[in-house]
């Protein structure tokens, strides 16, 4: 569905990506971690569109968007939740996923998906009126998934959605992780927490200084040694620790 | 009975103040430029509704109105797409892109002096003559009928900006474009619509001056910037501010003119600019939210 072919890309002068090749398949969760700077955020704004490859290829549902601006491949169904929630604090609840149905003709089909986002989020529901800038992390958070919903997304790229939150949220963030896949919607997912990515992921990418330095299934990662020291908090041979 | 006149008149100008501030504050929450030739898409609009009086010496105020606007728009457009935005695309620092705000406000006095000249300009009788009671009190209907219109417009701009999807992405793009964007948002296109709904504010509040006054090609200068004093008075960037800002600007300039002098009425709003950027810097709707 998604594949990138040796991305090199960066910002100004800089080339952060290098030889980034990467698929997602419809349906799946596909998990992407790494340390701080390993380029994962500039992966995934490589292939929302802000930043333009200056090597390989983007291919999305059968046609290349590299060179796309954001809108298009927004419009296209590939939606990305950018990390850091970054709702639209002044405007209220309901207005922010108005605004993210920008480009949905139909009024009734509007209606519709703010039902459907209302319904997935009741915490959406509860505080429809009020600013979103003053919604708790985590509501932020669920506020920020409602808003990719309306725009009725095939594929999601969601950027560190647990960081900054408390325990519970994160596991409710998580859930509904789960539960995108389960409405059709596939998923590619950033995480600092590795465990916690790769226990929810069918596959996993490792990035390490702008390449992808490995890949497998979530179980294979988990178990595999390197990603277990570097990664997962582990040292070789001992139990969990986390 | 005086008092009211004077204060319908202090209520009217603000008004004209209220638009101009929230054309300002529209294009700095969108883009962060000063639009330094607001004050030009003014005095435009002015020179645009006397001209289409003088073509139909018959028709209704409100057209007039609405040909002010149409026009300002337009330029407001025409600025954006030829000038701005392909300095913006150019990544031209924003204190560049600020600067030839200025440029193209110096091109429209001089376009304006070629094509109106440079005598004040009387606009013919808009409203009735004969004085409207209010309560018992005389009130000019030109005052009344402009505070209407000042007060129409903001409300509908409010209810465009609330209650239209295009309104609400228009926000959006104001507080976090890059997010907007990835929800589908068209940046070109709400720029666009930005400076349209920032000239036509513009416009109207031009026809409104000069119907109260006069038009004069230079006309803009400091009514620019006493649109920016009232958006800075508001809190820079705030709508809400820009129009209560424009009101209470109205208000001061008035009062003072009356009770201080009228010699120094223009410097008593450069006074008070300097004042608020010196004691109150994020403005009306600063001070309310310290407080929340």
């Amino acid at each position: 569905m998604l594949s990138l072919k040796a991305i090199d890309a960066g910002y100004d002068d800089a080339l952060t990506l290098r030889g980034v090749s990467l698929e997602v398949e419809r349906g799946e969760i596909v998990a992407m971690i790494g340390a701080n700077g390993a380029g994962k955020s500039t992966t995934l704004r490589t292939i929302c569109g802000f930043l333009r490859p200056r090597k390989g290829a983007i291919e999305f549902d059968g046609r290349t968007i590299s060179g796309l601006t954001p809108d298009r491949i927004a419009a296209l169904g590939l939606v990305h939740v950018p990390e850091g929630r970054r709702v639209f604090a002044e405007l209220s609840v309901e207005e922010n996923l108005l605004a993210a149905a920008y480009l949905v003709r139909e009024r009734r089909e509007v209606k519709r998906r703010l039902g459907e986002a209302m319904a997935y989020f009741p915490v959406l529901e509860r505080r429809r009126r009020q600013a979103a800038g003053t919604l708790s992390g985590g509501e932020q958070q669920m506020l920020a998934f409602g808003r990719a919903l309306m725009t009725g997304p095939k594929l999601l790229l969601l950027d560190e959605p647990s960081l900054g939150l408390a325990p519970l949220m994160v596991a409710e963030v998580m859930r509904s992780v789960r539960s995108f896949r389960e409405t059709g919607v596939t998923v590619l997912l950033v995480e600092q927490n590795a465990n916690l990515a790769l226990q929810l992921a069918d596959r996993g990418y490792v990035m390490e200084t702008g390449s992808v330095r490995m890949h497998g299934s979530g179980a294979e990662l988990l178990a595999n040694a390197h990603v277990r020291t570097s990664y997962l908090g582990h040292t070789r041979g001992e139990g969990d620790v986390v | 009975m005086y008092l009211a006149e004077l204060l319908a008149g202090a209520l009217a100008i603000g008004c004209v103040y209220s638009l101009v501030a929230l054309g300002f504050a529209m294009i700095m929450r969108a883009t962060s430029i000063i639009h330094f030739a607001q004050g030009e898409l003014l005095m435009l609009g002015s020179m645009s509704g006397l001209s289409t009086l003088w073509l139909l010496p018959k028709l209704p105020a409100v057209a007039v109105l609405i040909c002010g606007m149409v026009a300002s728009g337009i330029l407001a457009v025409a600025m954006e797409f030829l000038v701005y935005r392909p300095l913006r695309l150019r990544r031209v620092a924003l204190m560049n892109v600020i600067t030839a705000t200025v440029g193209m406000s110096i091109l429209c006095i001089n376009a304006a002096r070629l094509l109106w000249g440079s005598e004040p300009l009387r606009y013919p009788e808009l409203f009735s003559t004969s004085a409207y009671r209010i309560a018992g009190v005389p009130v000019s209907p030109q005052l009344v009928w402009i505070m209407a219109f000042g007060v129409v417009l903001m409300g509908l701009l409010q209810l465009f900006l609330k209650r239209t999807r295009t309104g609400l992405v228009m926000q959006a793009v104001a507080q976090d474009a890059e997010v907007a964007q990835l929800m589908g948002a068209n940046l070109t296109r709400m720029m666009l619509y930005t400076f349209a709904i920032a000239g036509m504010m513009a416009g109207a509040a031009g026809v409104m001056f000069g119907s109260l006054f006069f038009s004069f090609f230079e006309m803009g200068f400091l009514l620019g910037i006493k649109g920016f004093v009232a958006a800075t008075l508001g809190g820079l960037g705030s709508l809400a501010g820009a129009m209560l800002g424009g009101i209470l600007f109205g208000l001061i300039e008035t009062f003072s003119a009356v009770y201080v002098s009228s010699a120094y009425k223009d410097a008593i709003g450069m006074v008070l600019l300097i004042a608020i950027l010196l004691f109150l810097p994020s403005g009306l709707v600063g001070l309310w939210k310290a407080r929340g």
